[in-house]
This record gives C-alpha cells, sequence and structure tokens, in this order.
C-alpha cells in the first residue's frame, strides 16, 4: 500500500534507497521541505536535477576519489577484516578471543527485494544472538541491514559496521570513511557529516532494539558511535570513539517537522496540483526549499534553489546572517530600499532596521571616503 | 552588532553588482620577491601533487608534472623539484635579513600544503622529500596565526579589502572572488559568477573533467608502465596527461596573480603596524632556520610546554592584530564603533583634584551617542589617537541614547594630559602591544617550570587538602597572579 503511494508520488522517477547519507541530508536542512519530500518518496537531489530538471548534475565524485575510498574500505574488509579487528585490539576494545566476523550481505548475496528481505532476516537473527548472550553472536557485523521508518516511510539503512566485545550488552555503529584523519586538523565538515550518519545508525538500531522487543532501547544503544578514518597518504585506518548526543538530538528533531509523514506529504502535493507527482518540475518548484549557505556542500538541488532564491532576492544570497538580519525587510530590494531612504518603513520593526542600516552606511561613507 | 557594517557593504555590493571596498589600508605584506604556488592534487589523494605551477610576483610560471602521482618515486622527484625552488627562496631571503613570502589561491591550498608538510617532514625515504616537508611547514605552522605574513591566500587577501555581494562561503572560490572585485561588461553579474565557479580554483580538478579527461589518459598511462612500454611512449602518455593539467593550474596562477595586481593597484597605504607584523615575521622566521640548522627536530604534536608557548603566542597575535587594524584601518575602526568595541565621544567636565601635595587625580567624562557599547566599570581603556593615553571606567551611566562613561587617568597624566573640554576622544580596549609576548613567554617558562599534573605523563592529582578560607579581597588575589 504504502510502496503504490510512493510509486504515484515519484510518477516516472525510479526509487531510490536514500540511505544513512539520505537521512543525513535532510537534518542539514530540516526547514526544506523539497529536500525532504524527495527523500521521502526515494529520490536523490541528483537525480532529481537530471531526469526532472534536464540540467547536470555537477555533485558527482572523482573517479580517482571513488577508487580510493575502495581500496581503502578493501584495506580495512580484505582479510577477515584483520586490519579491522587489529584496530580494536589496540585499542584494547576487543580481546584476542573476540574475533567472530559476520559480513551479512556474504550470507545472502544479491540485489533483488528477496536478498535484501533475507539480509534483515539475519541481521534479526544475530541482534537476537547477543541479547541472549549467545557465544555465537557476532563482534564485528558488515553492513547489517536494518529497516528504519522515518519520515513515517520505512527505509533501509547499511551501518558499515557495528561492533561488541562479548560482555557488551549490545552493538555499537562504526561509520568507516577515508577522510584523512589529522586529529585536531581533521576537516570538522567531514567529522559532521560522518557523525551524523552514524546518528542515523544509532536511530536505526534503537529502532530495531523497540521493534523486537530485545530491551530499553536507549540504555542499549547510547548515543556513541566509532569513526573509522585513515591516516593521511596511507590505507592504515584509525580509530575515534565519539559520542553523537547532539547529532541523534538534532536528527530526531530534524525529522519530526512537517511534512512528517505521507499523509502530509500527499496533503502538500494535493494543494499544489490535486493527482500530481514530483516528477514535473512545475510541482517540484512549487515546493517550498530553504536554500542556506549550506546547501552548496551537499545537496545537488543546491544551484537551482540558489536561482530561485536569486529571482525572489531572498538575502540569503548574501549569507544566512543576512536572512536574520534582514528578516523586518524580508527581501534584499526592499532592504536596500531602506538603506538608501527610496522606501517608507511600514513597521516599528523596518524603521528600526533603516535606523541602523543608515548608521552604518553613515560610518561606512565616512571610513571610506576620509581614510585615515 | 558586530558585522552590520560587512551586512551593509554586501547589500552595497549586491544593489552594484561589483565588490566594493572594506579597507583604507593594505592588511598585509606583499613582498616583491614572494613566491606564487600552485599546487593540484589528484582527488582522493590527500598527500599528492599532481601538477605544480610556481614562480615570482609577475612572471610567468615553472611547471612540473607528473603522470601519475600514487607512483612513489616520480611523485619524489616533484617534491624534490619544488623543494630546491623554496630552499632556493628562502637562502635568497636568509641572506637579506628577510623572510619567505609565498601565495597560494586559496585555505583548501592552504590546507592541503599542510597535510604535505605534515607528511613529508617525516619521510625516511628520500631526504629532498624530507628537507622540502620541513621547509613547507615553515609556512604551513605560521599560517593560522593572525597577521602572519609567510603564506597568504589569495581569497583571504581579498576577503580582506572587498566585500562581494554573494555569501562569504563562496567567497573562498577565488574565481567568483575576481568576478565580483572585476566583473565582465555587458554580463549579469550573477552569470559571470555561475560561469566563473565551474573553473577549478582550489587544489583539485573537476570530477567531471577527472573522468571524462584526467582518468583516462592516466589509466592509459599505468597500462603502458605496466606493460613494460619503451621510455617514448611513457613520454608521449605522460605528456597528454601535461596537456590536460597545465591549462587548469595555469588559470588557477593567474587568478593568483591577478589577485595580487589588484592589491597592489589599489594604492592603499599600508597598515601602519604591517611593519611590526613583518618584523615578527622575520624573528619567527631565522629561529625557524636556526632551529633547522641545529638539527632539532620538528614534531608532529607539541608537549605540553611548546604548546602552551604555541597557543600564548597565538593569542598575542590575535590580539594584536585585531587591535592593529581597530586602530590602523579607517574601516576596522567603523567597525569596531558600530560593534561598541570603541568608546566615541567628547570630553566633558575634565577636572584635575589634588590628593596629596605631589598627587593628583586626572578625571574626565566622555559623553556617547553609541546606540551599543560594551564598556563597564574597572575597564581599562586606550586612546586609539594616542595609546599611552589609558584610563579606568570608574562608572557607566546611560541616559536615553545618551551615555556618559567617568574615567580615570592612568597613565600619560604628563605625556598627553588632560583632554581639553570639547575634545573628541576614541577610546579601545585593546591597542597593539608587541612587548606582550616576550613578557608572557618569561612569566609562562617561571609558571612551567614543573608540568602540571593535569598534562604530566604520570598524571598524578596532588593530594586532596582542606579548602582554606576565601580570601577577603579575591580581585586582589587574581590581580597578584599577573
Amino acid at each position: 500500500m504504502i510502496t503504490a503511494r510512493l510509486a504515484r508520488l515519484r510518477g516516472s522517477l525510479l526509487a531510490e534507497e536514500p540511505g544513512a547519507r539520505g537521512l543525513e541530508r535532510v537534518a542539514r536542512n530540516p526547514g526544506c521541505q523539497r529536500l525532504r519530500a524527495l527523500t521521502m518518496i526515494g529520490v536523490t537531489p541528483a537525480t532529481a536535477m537530471k531526469t526532472v530538471y534536464k540540467e547536470p548534475d555537477r555533485e558527482g565524485q572523482s573517479p580517482f576519489a571513488l577508487a580510493a575510498g575502495n581500496r581503502f574500505e578493501r584495506a580495512v574488509f580484505e582479510n577477515g577484516a584483520a586490519r579491522l579487528l587489529e584496530l580494536y585490539r589496540s585499542a584494547g576494545r576487543l580481546t584476542t578471543a573476540e574475533c567472530k566476523i559476520v559480513v551479512v550481505p556474504e550470507l545472502a548475496p544479491g540485489a533483488t527485494a528477496a536478498t535484501m528481505a533475507r539480509r534483515r532476516a539475519e541481521t534479526e537473527r544475530l541482534f537476537q544472538h547477543k541479547v541472549r548472550r549467545d557465544p555465537r553472536a557476532p563482534n564485528i557485523i558488515v553492513k547489517a541491514r536494518i529497516p528504519v521508518a522515518l519520515l513515517g516511510v520505512p527505509h533501509d539503512t547499511e551501518p558499515d559496521v557495528l561492533v561488541a566485545a562479548d560482555s557488551d550488552a549490545f552493538y555499537g555503529p562504526v561509520e568507516v570513511k577515508s577522510y584523512p584523519d589529522r586529529a585536531g586538523k581533521t576537516n570538522a565538515a567531514d567529522i559532521r557529516s560522518a557523525c551524523r550518519q552514524a546518528a542515523v545508525a544509532v536511530i536505526g538500531l534503537r529502532h530495531a532494539v523497540e521493534q523486537l522487543r530485545l530491551g530499553d532501547p536507549r540504555q542499549l544503544v547510547p548515543a556513541a558511535a566509532d569513526l573509522v578514518l585513515r591516516r593521511p597518504g596511507s590505507f592504515r585506518p584509525t580509530l575515534r570513539p565519539m559520542t553523537l548526543a547532539g547529532e541523534v538530538h538534532s536528527l530526531e528533531r530534524a525529522l519530526d517537522e512537517a511534512p512528517r509523514n505521507l499523509e502530509e506529504l500527499e496533503a502538500l502535493i494535493d494543494a499544489i496540483t490535486p493527482g500530481a507527482s514530483l516528477d514535473e518540475a512545475e510541482v517540484l518548484d512549487a515546493v517550498p526549499p530553504n536554500y542556506v549557505e549550506a546547501c552548496r556542500e551537499h545537496c545537488a538541488l543546491a544551484p537551482k534553489c540558489k536561482q530561485a532564491a536569486a529571482a525572489c532576492g531572498d538575502p540569503v544570497l548574501i549569507g544566512s546572517q543576512a536572512r536574520e538580519e534582514l528578516a523586518a525587510a524580508g527581501s534584499l530590494g526592499r532592504a536596500v530600499d531602506l538603506l538608501r531612504g527610496r522606501a517608507q518603513p511600514r513597521t516599528a520593526e523596518e524603521r528600526a532596521l533603516q535606523a541602523r542600516l543608515q548608521q552604518s552606511l553613515g560610518e561606512y561613507r565616512q571610513a571610506v571616503g576620509h581614510g585615515r | 552588532m558586530a558585522g552590520e557594517l560587512d551586512l551593509v557593504a554586501r547589500l552595497l555590493a549586491y544593489e552594484g553588482g561589483r565588490a566594493v571596498s572594506i579597507a583604507t589600508h593594505r592588511l598585509m605584506a606583499i613582498r616583491p620577491d614572494a613566491l606564487v604556488l600552485c599546487p593540484l592534487a589528484m582527488a582522493g589523494e590527500d598527500t599528492t601533487v599532481h601538477i605544480v605551477a610556481v614562480g615570482a610576483i609577475g612572471r610567468p610560471p615553472e611547471i612540473y608534472c607528473v603522470a601519475d602521482p600514487r607512483v612513489r618515486d616520480e611523485q619524489y622527484e616533484l617534491f624534490a623539484w619544488l623543494g630546491a625552488r623554496i630552499e632556493r627562496h628562502f637562502e635568497t631571503c636568509r641572506r637579506a635579513g628577510e623572510y619567505p613570502q609565498i601565495w597560494v589561491s586559496s585555505g583548501a591550498v592552504a590546507d592541503h600544503l599542510d597535510t604535505l608538510a605534515d607528511r613529508q617532514r617525516y619521510n625516511r625515504e628520500n631526504a629532498a622529500v624530507k628537507r622540502f616537508g620541513e621547509l613547507l611547514s615553515y609556512q604551513t605552522e605560521r599560517y593560522p596565526v593572525d597577521g602572519q605574513q609567510a603564506l597568504i591566500t589569495a581569497t583571504g587577501a581579498l576577503r580582506m579589502h572587498w566585500a562581494t555581494g554573494q555569501q562569504p562561503g563562496e567567497d573562498e572560490h577565488l574565481g567568483t572572488l575576481l568576478a565580483w572585485i572585476e566583473p565582465p561588461r555587458n554580463t549579469n553579474i550573477l552569470d559571470a559568477v555561475a560561469l566563473a565557479e565551474r573553473v577549478p580554483m582550489g587544489v583539485k580538478t573537476d570530477p567531471e573533467f577527472d573522468r571524462d579527461v584526467l582518468e583516462p589518459r592516466v589509466a592509459a598511462y599505468n597500462q603502458a608502465r605496466r606493460g613494460g612500454a619503451r621510455a617514448v611512449e611513457l613520454r608521449q602518455r605522460a605528456g597528454l596527461i601535461q596537456q590536460a593539467l597545465e591549462p587548469v593550474v595555469r588559470s588557477i596562477y593567474d587568478g593568483t596573480q591577478r589577485a595580487i595586481r589588484i592589491l597592489s593597484r589599489m594604492g592603499l597605504p599600508e597598515l601602519p603596524a604591517l611593519r611590526n607584523l613583518e618584523e615578527r615575521e622575520r624573528d619567527e622566521f631565522e629561529s625557524f632556520m636556526a632551529s633547522r640548522d641545529a638539527g632539532y627536530h620538528l614534531p608532529l604534536v607539541d608537549k605540553p610546554r611548546p604548546a602552551a608557548f604555541k597557543l600564548t603566542a597565538r593569542e598575542d597575535a590575535a590580539d594584536n592584530f585585531e587591535a592593529a587594524v581597530l586602530c590602523g584601518d579607517g574601516v576596522g575602526r567603523a567597525r569596531a564603533r558600530l560593534a561598541g568595541h570603541t568608546v566615541y565621544g567628547q570630553v566633558e567636565n575634565p577636572r584635575r583634584t589634588r590628593l596629596s601635595p605631589h598627587r593628583f587625580r586626572y578625571r574626565f567624562d566622555l559623553v556617547s551617542r553609541q546606540r551599543v557599547l560594551r564598556v563597564r566599570r574597572r575597564d581599562e581603556l586606550a586612546s586609539l589617537g594616542d595609546p599611552r593615553l589609558r584610563v579606568t571606567v570608574a562608572n557607566v551611566h546611560r541616559e536615553g541614547a545618551v551615555t556618559r562613561i567617568s574615567a580615570i587617568i592612568t597613565h600619560g597624566q604628563q605625556a598627553v594630559g588632560l583632554p581639553a573640554s570639547g575634545t573628541t576622544l576614541e577610546l579601545a580596549k585593546t591597542v597593539p602591544d608587541w612587548d606582550r609576548l616576550i613578557r608572557t613567554r618569561k612569566q609562562l617558562r617561571q609558571r612551567l617550570v614543573a608540568t602540571p599534573w593535569t598534562h604530566d605523563e604520570q598524571g598524578t592529582a596532588p593530594a586532596v587538602t582542606r579548602a582554606r578560607r576565601p580570601p577577603r579581597d579575591p580581585l586582589a588575589e587574581v590581580e597578584a597572579l599577573r
């Protein structure tokens, strides 16, 4: 039933799995209904850019970067994930005897719907072993498949790795990224993005614990994860335990914004054009975006949304701070008119804004005009 | 409100479709012997340089390209070649008692050089590459220090002098920044910016270019190399790779040179404090080279003591640079005035009170109409006109739009004297103090004779002692620590 409703909203677009990356993207810009709608129906912004707007997607990855990422993953997981095990042993997180590894895709190879269902079932079985303290419970699960009902629609997520010592009550997620680990100098945006993806895995694990009635989700799955990054210039992994309380909380909050379920999305689309689908450019255009500075980092639709922002003179064009500061004016055109004294303020807020802007303009002119 | 002046400048730039100037002085040195350095890395390979363009200001570049930087020997040859040029530059500067300055296009390049320096200065396989990493470390270690003159990013330099009508994050692309500063004629600025954005200006090539042009050529080269192809064929294949990469690196090199030209052509007077900043740079460079000559090792992670010294130096540099811009640059001062970081007003009621036969107290009121003021009792302020005049705030009284600040002169009673009634005065909390670092270092040396237990390798906490009675005058105890 849900599948049919989603297919109706997608129209001619093919369904894609948003995965942790897609859900993390929503958390980066919770106010963007356009991104949320696409994620809910299982379409990436890159696909929308190419298929709906017929414009090139400039968000692709270089083949060199892809190859480097793949080589790193291979290096981590080859020989029965020997390097990963070594990493956890040297950090004192696993003992020599704790070496049970299960690679879920190897239990159910293929890419059909039936295979995916089997992977989910295998993952559930492994979780039950762990909760029962079964000695067969693996210490490391690679690519477990966990269904998560987010945005009112079920999505499957595949955390890179789940890890637990024999004495641990349950598994914790591990995010494997080929970002160079430069300790305090590591790119903050990379770390933020990896942490948010790990937070999706935390939510997924809690959801699984709840669904399978394995115990108290928050107790069994604390808001924490490990990041496995790589040493600069090599394929040797590094381990960074991270706490994710903030990320989990912000993700939960972000996913709670409207439209938060399929009914709300259908109502939104029907209000634009009854019975419409999101494969039509006019319909997608009518779903309100929320263009912010960070959009360029993660969303292929950013150039399109920037054009829309330019068309209406959205103050965000000159920075996120401007959107707040110029809120009373509403648009750049109006703010410029107030600044130049070409428009009369309509409200007390506009009057205050005009006074502030004109005072700053006076100081600026005086400084630049006279110099020192 | 901080940034309000910059907001207005961005609004003006947006309205006019071109960047507007936000400095009355040039805030960094442009050394005539500086090197312009533009490396391009291979995507996903964080410690590589695929092609590099290097040259002096106003001169065409020398270019060195390797077919595949993942092949270690080829990569080391490039590093040794580049290292030789940097070494030569360093030697020339050292002989002249100067410091080496390197210009790059953007912050991404500076970060990449930092990764390279961190990695290569520990190279055990090739002495020339190790030396390259060590020398590069001078620039990359200085880069995070405010007011440094060793490693300048073109985007950073332009942003200090121009405000554009786009988002601050978009200013990190040199091409878009240049489009705002010198917009092409008869083209809408947003279209020009969108076009400029497509040209790589950082440290990596465009993913599409990698996929369609570069990757097939690199793959063909590697296939030929593995297949034992003759040297002529390998040279030809490597030539094709250089042919693809050279226009990209040249365009970044030209953009960086253009940025330097724009800054030079602005014809702004130098920030008065620039000579102090350059003096410090010379000292830092000489100290760095002396340390290399003595064979000292460059650590990847500092131990607690040197870390404390470096952190203090960075804090001092940040304070001094901020104060130098505030004192010396007209826009910097206007920015501080709007944000309430300086007090600007008219002197009223100046008076000299006799405290004893030979002791006097000098006080006056400063009446300000600033909307925002960040001043409170006991604040110590210095005059921006003549920093020898220092005061302590005795009282702050706000009535409507007028703030009356009662000040007691603490320094400069004789040298500057009591300001006359009606004089306009501007006071700030910080003025540059170029000797402060020496005093702070001396104090740190005394304090850190024994490493605090929090940073000691033993990590033993001191025994718990019974808390003594709270001091009668806590402020006096704090002052005693100074």
